[in-house]
């Protein structure tokens, strides 16, 4: 063995030193890490089997609030039919009352029978607005058709989640799924609401688009609308 | 003047189709969705339509019956929920004739309705 030789033996040993020392030095840092990971995976075990469970709840919620659709249209149809009911008996009343007119009711009975009319044309009005409140089943529907997409996707979001933990038998998850109509449509941003500031905008853009209503608009208008302020 | 009604909501159709009998308009018929509409569209003066709905919507509709030489003249009135300016613009630029926003009043069905029947009488 030469002198360069040697060298280099004692450059190698110095290197093995210092590696020596390190993994001296990181001994500590690794038992730490270990024993990190050892509370750890069941604490990640834990939040799988949690996330199973609470995606496993998803479907029968969906469900509940399909049937909670399903009720409130079958409650609103039968609304209607009574307020369609309603609006034949006002008409046989109205009917008979002039009947009564013209059989000679007489006139001490004229302001009894304009009474009697002014009353029916309050409850027509009064059935009116219950129909028209009844559009609530619409809007509520369209509410809960935003929330069940919304469950949809949060159940897609945790069911990965759970695939990345390697452990899950999500395949068996899917099975329990609900099966999300594709094909439903919603705005989920449907309100009910008697305030007529969005009506009132659609009238502002409808004038302002297309104040004949049958002269429709150029891009230059569309353009001119989006660029003001309201 | 036969109207055709269409919306994916049995509630509302009927609700349109009652205050439509209210104004006088009694010769009335319905569909489901856009294309239910394509198929019932033969005969009818004024089309009043919701924009959410499956198959095809409401602004699908405008725009195949805007395409058509044989109906592109049929007043169309969009009643649906979309309140915001952008939504109005893109149904005014598929050209519908006018806007209502749900939930609508009888007054308002009416005005929009008594305002698109001048406009194409005159």
């Amino acid at each position: 063995m030469d002198n360069k030789e040697f060298s280099t033996v004692l450059t190698r040993m110095d290197e093995l030193k210092a590696l020596f020392s390190f993994g001296q030095r990181m001994m500590p840092i690794a038992k730490a890490l270990f024993d990190f990971l050892q509370e750890i995976v069941p604490l990640l075990e834990s939040i799988n089997v949690s996330i199973q469970e609470s995606n496993s709840k998803i479907p029968t919620a969906a469900r509940k609030l399909d049937s909670v659709t399903q009720a409130t249209e079958l409650a609103t149809t039968e609304i209607l039919d009574l307020v369609d009911k309603i609006a034949l008996q006002l008409n046989d009343i109205r009917t008979t009352v002039g009947e009564m007119r013209t059989e000679g009711g007489g006139e001490k009975f004229e302001p009894s029978f304009k009474s009697i009319e002014t009353t029916l044309e309050n409850i027509e009005m009064n059935t009116s607005s219950i129909m028209m409140s009844l559009q609530v089943q619409d809007i509520t529907s369209q509410q809960i058709a935003a929330v069940n997409h919304l469950m949809a996707s949060v159940q897609g979001r945790l069911g990965s989640l759970v695939d990345d933990f390697g452990r899950a038998n999500f395949d068996d998850m899917k099975s329990t799924n609900v099966e999300f109509p594709s094909d439903v449509t919603f705005d989920a941003n449907a309100i009910y609401s008697k305030a007529t500031d969005r009506q009132e905008l659609a009238n502002d853009v409808v004038n302002k688009l297309i104040p004949d209503a049958n002269a429709f608009s150029s891009q230059a208008d569309i353009d001119a609308l989006f660029a003001s302020p309201k | 003047m036969k109207f055709l009604v269409v919306d994916d909501s049995p509630t509302m159709r009927r609700i349109v189709n009652n205050s439509l009998k209210g104004l006088g308009y009694t010769d009335v018929i319905e569909a489901e969705d856009g294309k239910d509409a394509l198929a019932k569209i033969e005969g009818i003066d004024f089309i009043i339509t919701d924009w959410n709905m499956p198959v095809m919507t409401g602004l699908e509709f405008t725009k195949a019956v805007r395409a058509d030489d044989k109906y592109k003249h049929l007043p169309i009135l969009m009643v649906t929920t979309r309140g915001v300016k952008d939504d109005i613009v893109e149904a005014l630029t598929a050209r519908v004739n006018n806007y209502v926003v749900k939930p609508f009043t009888p007054q308002v069905l009416k005005e929009k309705i008594d305002t698109i029947i001048k406009s194409i009488s005159a």
